[in-house]
């Protein structure tokens, strides 16, 4: 074969599914009398078009990318976890209650104290269903969706209740973070320092996962867990710490929608991050370098939602539909993969 | 405080209770004997929240344009059938996860819902009757209690007959069968690949008919009150 066959042809079933979740997508709209072409069109447009467009697409990407990772370490060490969501809500929580213990401090060591807390809440909360799945036998998948919405109900018990800020009236929020400790933009650009962390955190895990001995006996966990017993390697905590980073990559990106986007905890701050990383993860099988690609195209087809709402009329669900369609053509084309590439 | 109003207090409170239980356990009724069937022939569907969701906005779609609150229900079932059926067959690939499909099915039911929902939001659709169980009583708490949908008493006659069914019939062991052990099924000749597909769609069906609960029954429910109700 030649160097440039291999070197795409891993992508060709991606591309084929990209084409048919567009096709599908478009048929779709079609079939209700909305103009199709238009409408990829401006898909592309509010997701790429314009300095306006990429700004908000990347913004969307920042957090995608850690809740991507929320999926793809645990897959590594051979677990399916969905419940990044969960991590994402105590991880914001518990950032959002740093400020109050340590007034008066200048801001970096709070934002350094946020990102902590977010991490090792969020990564706890992940654990929990790793802990489950290797002592008890419960399979984590569901654990982790169920620990989601245990999550999502104490965000939402706490901020509407102890934690509220009795000035915000129709909207229950905490008290807003002081400006000191809010997370800024990056100079010249509307998008926030997030972004630069989300793609940090995704080469540090590829270099985790790729490079060192930790990541090749979290494979080697992944790929067989009975060999990795034989060869003495200690499964247990191996997957405990894939779960409990992969939960702290996405406690983290609670943290930045606090400190970055929202500026306290609301309802709002809930936006289904965590359900698109796994998304996010999927497309790009799990390799943190692909999750940056995929998190921007993840976060370009969010970003086009108010696009196609203004122009033509379209339901907000319809970003929804066509991350759906994506999603279910990248599993069924993964039949395509010649190669033998490990099912997660 | 005298003993005779603690008792009624906590009589009232039982009761509220019960009828609460009565009242919301028919989506996690059905959701959960449509998991059962897919889960007994070996494979977990986890799209079943969204088709719960789709179940919804259909059933309360048909049930608008069609004047019938059954046909809504039917119309629900057949669009769960449609998405069980799609996950059974993705699945049967090679190299398809059926947790990834379950959650992709999920993104995509809900994503479905709602833009085709949009519309049904304000209009007003009949809905299913419901029965008075507490007819006798002179109590209104009772009686409010009591007024359970007619898709509750169904629902527990189905999981009785599944019980029976899977227990005691040549299907019911044929599809625990291909859940056990896939080899041994193939080897008596029976399909594995369409007994999965088959029960995947079952249990959508089921999830379905759940889902047009939610919208049919549920006072002032509408389209935008869909909860997180898979088992």
């Amino acid at each position: 074969m030649n160097p440039v066959w291999t070197l795409f042809a891993p992508l060709a079933p991606f591309t084929a599914a990209a084409g048919a979740a567009a096709l599908l997508f478009a048929l779709f709209l079609a079939a209700q009398g909305f103009p199709a072409v238009e409408a990829l069109g401006l898909v592309v447009e509010g997701a790429y078009g314009s300095s306006f467009a990429w700004q908000n697409t990347l913004s969307r990407a920042a957090p995608l990318m850690l809740t991507a990772l929320c999926v793809a370490l645990p897959a590594r060490a051979g677990l399916v976890i969905i419940g990044g969501e969960g991590a994402l809500a105590v991880g914001a929580l518990a950032a959002a209650m740093v400020p109050s213990a340590c007034a008066g401090w200048s801001g970096l060591p709070v934002q350094v104290l946020m990102a902590l807390a977010g991490f090792v809440v969020g990564g706890a909360w992940v654990s929990l269903s790793a802990w489950l799945r290797h002592a008890r036998g419960v399979n984590e998948t569901i654990s982790s969706l169920l620990l989601a919405y245990i999550g999502i109900a104490v965000f939402n018990f706490l901020v509407e209740g102890v934690l509220r800020d009795p000035a915000s009236l129709n909207k229950p929020s905490t008290p807003p973070l002081a400006d000191a400790y809010l997370i800024g933009s990056m100079p010249g650009l509307d998008v926030h320092w997030g972004l630069v962390w989300g793609v940090v955190f995704c080469i540090a895990a590829w270099f985790l996962v790729r490079q060192t001995v930790f990541g090749f006996a979290v494979g080697v966990v992944g790929g067989n867990p009975r060999a990795a017993l034989m060869a003495g390697l200690p499964v247990g905590s191996l997957i405990l710490a894939s779960c409990f980073l992969g939960g702290g990559a996405a406690g983290v990106a609670g943290m930045l929608e606090v400190a970055a986007v929202h500026g306290s905890d609301n309802a709002a701050l809930l936006a289904g991050y965590g359900y698109a990383g796994i998304l996010v993860s999927f497309a790009a099988r799990h390799n943190p370098l692909g999750i940056i690609a995929c998190a921007i195209l993840v976060g370009g087809i969010g970003a086009s939602g108010s696009l196609l709402q203004r122009r033509l009329d379209l339901p907000d669900a319809a970003t929804l539909v066509l991350q759906g369609a994506l999603f279910v053509a990248l599993l069924a084309f993964e039949t395509l993969n010649r190669k033998g590439v490990r099912r997660v | 405080m005298s003993d005779g109003s603690d008792s009624l207090a906590l009589g009232s409170l039982a009761l509220a209770l019960v009828g609460g239980a009565l009242r919301v356990s028919t989506p996690f009724l059905f959701v959960s004997l449509g998991e059962c069937i897919t889960e007994k022939s070996g494979r977990i569907n986890l799209g079943l929240e969204g088709i719960l969701v789709l179940g919804a906005m259909s059933g309360y779609g048909v049930s608008l344009l069609t004047g019938s609150a059954w046909l809504g229900v039917l119309a629900a079932g057949g669009c769960g059938l449609l998405m069980g059926l799609l996950h059974g067959v993705l699945c049967s690939l090679a190299k398809v996860n059926d947790i990834a499909v379950g959650i992709a099915l999920m993104l995509f039911g809900t994503g479905l819902a709602f833009f085709l929902g949009k519309p049904l939001i304000q209009p007003q659709a009949p809905m299913l009757p419901s029965l008075d169980l507490g007819a006798w009583s002179d109590s209104a708490q009772l009686q409010s209690a009591l007024r359970i949908n007619v898709l509750l008493p169904l629902g527990l006659l189905l999981a009785v007959l599944l019980h029976w069914g899977l227990r005691a019939s040549r299907w019911g062991l044929a599809l625990r069968l291909v859940g056990d052990n896939a080899a041994a099924a193939r080897a008596l000749g029976y399909p594995v690949v369409p007994i999965r597909i088959g029960a995947t769609a079952a249990g959508g069906f089921l999830a379905g008919v759940g889902g047009a609960f939610l919208s049919l029954y549920t006072p002032a429910a509408g389209m935008k009150v869909c909860p997180a109700g898979r088992a």
